[in-house]
């Protein structure tokens, strides 16, 4: 396992450098992001040449400084304070030439608190100190059990099944010109088990939900009732695998999506479709436009039913938790959808200028919510959605209440993967476990089927969501910028009943 | 521009210089060996990969922002006595902090449990002779410190000139990756990189044009013509009308074909596809199409590290990668086998063809639309994913340029479609091919990682390895669904 990480005032150091060397070379603002990031992995794979254990340990640094209304960005890995202040004057030096051309951008930039503080993510055990074949002994046992529920079943291919301890944890310190200091330090960690199997069966993948995914240590994955749950998510993809499958024919069917379905295509459609950059254009080249610009024609309209409301987090502790983001921001919660309305975006420093008309209207402070993100410190700082949460329905309505409206319908349980646009204005998946309802009950699998979407069309469809019983959590690794970099994204939703969605076929025969 | 340790300065003699940013295959090497000394392992391999790049990105008329620096990786992988093995991924260039981190995966690797089935340094692999492929043009390292203040507002004037919107990007890279191992199994390359690309949007946003260059050297690429190229599609594009969707006949630009073609490096794997799970298989149960005809007979698939149009590194780690007809006038020729399969087979390794030149025909965009009835002239594509590897189809959306073509002429600009195709019912209906250009891909992230090299951090490094590919005119071609997106 690797050493512990740097200590706070080590790394503290080397960004007032930073910050003294951008202000000496004329910087009017500056920010740095730096700090280390370790990765610790146990694997039990059957793939031969994969490491059984993973350690990654990482130091990297990004300046971007605001010269003559021109931003520029530079990073380094180099932990010494020569290293550092030099980059900080090339980010300069980059800035005003670029100033010179005169091709800067315009450089509003929102108000924040300064502020200076520490954070550390409580743990009860520090999974960097357990021993690897301590974790690979219990992994093992995990893995057992998914196999023994498993059984014999033959569309499952347990050789291609990967398992896996992911631990993190990083350390990172956020400074600018304007006097924020601040240093945190994050701990997650996730378990995940299962693979899949593809032998002309269709997808038939016993894939139990990640057990864990969250901020903590290794007392995560020693609860109670992890080998129950794996059990539980086995024997029930064995059974719908057994189940007969086909491709459904062509048409427009009512669909019900379970809480991790609702969670995927929100999270992968509306969320990023409110990060605020996408909607200004500064991703035009890039991940491309949002379906909800421009701006002025989308804050306030109407975009789904009126008992839809979504806010949006960063949450102590989670996965996607910060004490600040990376403008040095503390995240604040807030609603993006209230009574089925867009009243609100993602937002940056650099970004949330663009609603100061809008929240001066309503009489709200112009500020950030914190949702800058740099994956890494030498990554460039964008908007990215927090955490964002649909509310259930406040009367009772469980999944199997919501089954029993569909005549003839489809439920989504699960879907790996959804094919958005450059808008995310519409999408696609296949990829996902998809059953045919006939009179309320499930009596088929689907294969060869696709589910097609125009993204507004979908939303304003919606008839009914579930109840509390019926949200589930949903991570998605969404990519962003040029170079592209991933970030991970999460929504929290309840199950939800669609009145009709449709249906293509994707099989055809070679 | 970048910066380094004083340790990897004193232990390598690198220092980074305006024109050598990156370190050399000796002071790779050098660098190499003092870490395999520092494990006691029988089985150890090193790989380093040093890049610089510069970047500017622009958008609405600016510059959005600039990133500038270095990247410095190591990943050492030790096993010992073929027990599972320790992998060790590191930035950080410092004796110290190496020699712990080393001391630390070896003790690990000792109490590891389990059987690696036999690591791939004790495989009898054949290193070729390797001629390192010369991917490396000077003229792009001069203009790593020259290009933004001079392409950039040509860029940018180029669009607003016309009254539009400009967004774009102008990346170079220098880069170069070495791995060595216990048995002295060496690779090395170095290579440079530069890619532009132009968005022309119109002001109220109804209208999208896209262009783009990617080459090794600098030089080769007309900054100009790409801003031209954008806001002429743009231009075009205004006042698009919805069409049905429906099965037509398809004209597809470079790019277009690129960001599908690319796909085609999973289908060609030979595990994958013995065991049953590319559309190269000879049914779900396994079996391949080797030496079978899949593809229209004019059509030819090759890679080649000394490609002048691309090429890519002659060795993948310490493995010789060389050139491969992977389909000689339709027929599938050879497949890729991986270090394991290649061991079991008794084949030699073949890296899965990231980069590929297809080739088939002569027919130029202009003459395949003079000769096209009726029918969809697509600029490139957005979001292309593959959804069922065993038929090779994708989903995805048609973006920046998509017109209408009746009677030999563009007629008129059309709403994007959102398609459902496969390569291999493409490459069976072709009616025309045309020359072969390196393509630009853009904003090009990957779909599924299993149909993409990610690297280390679980990323996929820009820039991609170059696709050399034709426009192609294709009959039936499935344009599924009408897509709101511009």
């Amino acid at each position: 396992m690797p050493d512990e990480l740097a200590p706070p005032a080590a790394l503290e150091e080397l960004a007032a450098a930073a910050m003294d060397a951008a202000r000496s070379a004329g910087a009017t603002y500056a920010d740095v992001r730096l700090g280390e990031r370790q990765t610790y992995s146990i694997i039990q794979t059957f793939n031969i040449f994969s490491p059984g254990v993973l350690l990654a340990e990482y130091f990297s640094y990004g300046v971007r400084v605001l010269v003559d209304g021109a931003w520029a960005f530079a990073h380094g890995t180099v932990p010494s304070i020569d290293a550092i202040a030099s980059t900080a004057r090339e980010a300069v030096a980059s800035a005003q030439g670029v100033a010179r051309a005169g091709v800067a951008t315009k450089a509003d930039f929102a108000p924040a608190t300064t502020v200076t503080g520490r954070y550390e993510t409580p743990i009860k055990i520090d999974p960097f100190v357990v021993p690897a074949e301590e974790q690979l002994a219990l992994l093992n046992a995990y893995a057992a059990t998914l196999s023994r529920s498993v059984g014999s079943f033959p569309a499952f291919d347990l050789a291609i099944y990967v398992h896996n301890f992911r631990w993190n944890r990083e350390r990172r310190t956020i400074a600018t010109t304007e006097g924020t200091m601040v240093t945190q330090t994050l701990r997650t960690g996730s378990a995940g088990f299962g693979g899949g199997g593809d032998r002309g069966m269709g997808i038939t993948s016993v894939r139990p939900p990640e057990i864990i995914a969250g901020a903590g240590g290794y007392e995560m994955v020693l609860v109670p009732g992890i080998s129950e749950r794996i059990k539980v998510a086995a024997e029930d993809g064995t059974r719908m695998a057994r189940l007969p499958r086909r491709p459904l024919p062509v048409g427009r069917y009512p669909v019900v999506f379970d809480g991790y379905a609702t969670a995927k295509v929100f999270g992968e459609t509306i969320s990023p479709a409110l990060e605020l950059d996408r909607v200004l254009g500064e991703e035009a080249d890039a991940s491309g436009v949002s379906l909800f610009a421009p701006l002025e024609e989308t804050l306030g309209s109407q975009i789904a039913p009126t008992f839809v409301n979504v806010s949006a987090d960063r949450p102590l502790p989670s996965m996607l938790g910060a004490q600040w983001d990376d403008e040095g921001v503390v995240p604040e919660p807030y609603a993006v959808i209230e009574n089925g309305r867009i009243v609100d975006f993602h937002t940056s420093r650099c970004t949330a200028p663009a609603l100061a008309a809008w929240y001066a209207k309503q009489g709200r402070p112009l500020r950030s919510h914190g949702c800058s993100v740099a994956p890494d410190p030498e990554n460039p700082v964008l908007v990215r959605a927090p955490h964002v949460t649909m509310a259930p329905a406040s009367s009772t309505a469980s999944l199997d209440d919501l089954c029993k409206e569909l005549t003839h319908g489809i439920l989504v349980r699960e879907i790996r993967e959804v094919s958005t646009d450059q808008q995310y204005a519409g999408g696609q998946f296949s990829w996902a476990d998809m059953l045919e309802i006939e009179r309320g009950k499930v009596v088929r699998r689907l294969g060869e089927t696709a589910l097609q979407f125009s993204t507004k069309a979908l939303w304003k469809s919606l008839k009914a969501l579930g109840d509390a019983s019926t949200i589930r959590t949903e991570y998605s690794r969404l990519y962003k910028g040029q170079p592209w970099f991933s970030a991970l994204h999460a929504t929290t939703a309840p199950a939800a009943f669609f009145g009709g969605i449709n249906v293509v076929s994707t099989g055809r025969a070679l | 521009m970048s910066h380094t340790s004083s340790y990897l300065s004193r232990l390598t003699g690198f220092v980074p210089s305006p024109e050598r940013p990156v370190m050399t295959e000796a002071q790779m090497r050098k660098l190499s060996e003092v870490i395999l000394s520092m494990t006691t392992l029988d089985q150890a391999w090193i790989t380093i990969e040093h890049s610089a790049r510069v970047v500017t990105r622009i958008a609405n008329d600016r510059v959005l922002a600039t990133e500038d620096g270095s990247t410095i990786q190591l990943m050492i992988d030790v096993t010992d006595h073929n027990r599972n093995g320790v992998g060790l991924w590191t930035n950080q260039v410092t004796e110290g902090t190496l020699r712990a981190l080393v001391q630390r995966a070896d003790a690990m690797a000792r109490a590891q449990m389990g059987n690696d089935e036999g690591a791939i340094t004790a495989a009898p692999t054949v290193q070729d002779e390797i001629k390192p492929a010369d991917l490396w043009r000077p003229a792009t390292i001069t203009a790593m410190h020259e290009s933004r203040n001079t392409a950039v507002p040509t860029l940018i004037h180029g669009v607003t000139r016309r009254g539009l919107r400009a967004a774009g990007f102008v990346g170079l890279i220098a880069k170069s990756q070495s791995v060595l191992t216990r048995e002295a199994l060496h690779g090395y390359s170095e290579q440079t990189d530069c890619e532009v690309t132009m968005t022309a949007r119109s002001a109220d946003g109804r209208s999208s044009g896209w262009a783009g260059a990617a080459n090794r050297d600098w030089s080769l690429i007309d900054v100009a013509s790409i801003a031209n190229d954008a806001a002429e599609m743009c231009i075009k594009n205004t006042g698009a009308v919805a069409l049905e969707p429906g099965r037509r006949t398809a004209i597809l630009g470079p790019a277009a074909v690129a960001q599908m073609m690319r796909y085609l490096n999973y289908e060609f794997d030979a595990e994958e596809t013995d065991n049953g799970r590319t559309a190269f298989s000879k049914s779900p149960a396994g079996g391949n199409k080797l030496h079978q005809r899949v593809f229209d007979p004019r059509i030819t698939m090759r890679s080649d590290p000394w490609d002048p149009d691309g090429g890519y590194p002659s060795s993948n780690g310490p493995f010789a990668n060389p050139g491969k007809t992977w389909v000689e006038n339709g027929v599938l020729k050879d497949m890729a086998y991986g270090v394991g399969y290649a061991m079991t087979k008794g084949k030699a390794y073949t890296s899965r063809p990231y980069s590929l030149r297809i080739e088939g025909g002569t027919t130029t965009l202009e003459q395949m639309i003079a000769q096209c009835k009726e029918g969809i002239y697509v600029n490139r594509f957005s979001s292309v994913d593959m959804i069922d590897a065993r038929t090779g189809m994708m989903t995805g959306v048609t973006r920046d340029g998509c017109f209408y073509v009746k009677d030999g002429k563009i007629n008129r600009p059309v709403k994007n479609f959102r398609f459902l195709e496969s390569p291999f019912f493409i490459l069976n209906k072709l009616v025309a091919i045309g020359p072969t250009h390196r393509a630009a891909f853009g904003y090009t992230p990957p779909g599924n990682p299993d149909y993409d090299p990610l690297d280390a951090q679980g990323q996929l490094p820009w820039p991609r390895h170059p696709m050399i590919v034709p426009p192609f005119m294709v009959e039936d071609f499935n344009f599924s669904a009408l897509a709101d997106a511009v």
